[in-house]
């Protein structure tokens, strides 16, 4: 499946940036025809589809790794460890005192 | 005593033949690793033999970097999170060699990431520590030593920054 194209703008959606970089990867049979289906019930080209989608996973996955907005459920449950900080337990206790023993820390 | 040194991934780290039996781990020491450090996105540690020479086996390795946290005034959430954006340690990635397996080395990075986290908070602030577990297996072995689900279901887990200080101390050369 050819994934890679000179578009430089969608017909829908965001206009992209000039394609100039190929990134070759093949795709399982099945999965080529439902991106193709998915990009042609959206109207766009079948490239400008696999960009989209990718880039907003792209963006989630480097996200995730450096910012932390969270959810109303993660506020409660981290305000609360915050609240009553658990000592540290026997595992971790004895975890540190392994490493104090076998480990020297190099700068 | 000791046995085994915590060193800073550099080119005398035989990246190669590192195996933990998950692929993405190994792959991210082997390729991303060292260029995160000098990007300064975040700084990956190896577990060496203490006489090891170049090139040193990679027994086990983490990478911690900073996060920020925030947190919006959720209505009915208990008061007690910092209002403003906060930073925390984010461990990574955590991961032992399968040859290294059944000698301790993931409990002492574990205890190691978090006594180089508390110092990293004591010095310029943070909540705690942050860890993504990569699969539920994972989250168990975090559960054991103390580490907390965000929320159900979730891979991320946390220990606030005064639950890291244990009172014992792992040597610096």
């Amino acid at each position: 499946m050819k994934t890679t194209s000179e578009t430089t703008g969608t017909k829908r959606g965001r206009p992209l940036a000039a394609a100039t970089k190929r990134i070759n990867t093949r795709f399982p049979a099945n999965l080529a025809e439902k991106i193709e289906y998915a990009a042609a019930l959206r109207g766009v080209a079948v490239a400008a589809f696999i960009q989209e989608a990718v880039a907003e996973r792209a963006e989630r996955v480097i996200e995730a790794e450096s910012h932390w907005q969270m959810t109303r459920e993660e506020s409660k449950n981290v305000a609360a460890m915050l609240a009553h900080p658990p000592q540290p337990n026997p595992a971790m206790l004895n975890a540190t005192k392994l490493a104090a023993r076998h480990v020297v820390v190099r700068a | 005593m000791s046995s085994y040194a915590l060193e800073i991934l550099a080119a005398c780290h035989d990246r190669i033949r590192f195996v933990s039996g998950l692929e993405s781990v190994d792959r991210y020491l082997r390729e991303t690793a060292r260029s995160h450090h000098e990007k300064g996105v975040s700084v990956t540690r190896v577990l060496v033999g203490l006489d090891a020479s170049p090139s040193k086996a990679v027994l086990g390795y983490f990478t911690l970097s900073n996060i920020t946290v925030d947190a919006k005034n959720w209505p009915g959430v208990p008061q007690g999170l910092p209002k403003q954006t906060v930073s925390a340690v984010l461990l990574g990635r955590l991961a032992v060699a399968i040859s290294a397996h059944h000698q301790g080395i993931g409990s002492m990075l574990v205890a190691t990431a978090c006594q180089l986290a508390s110092e990293t908070i004591a010095r310029t602030g943070g909540i705690g520590m942050v860890v993504d577990a990569a699969d539920e297996n994972t989250v168990g072995f975090y559960a054991k030593y103390g580490f907390l689900r965000v929320a159900p279901e979730s891979l991320r887990m946390f220990l606030p920054a005064v639950s890291l200080q244990s009172g014992v101390e792992i040597p610096r050369a």
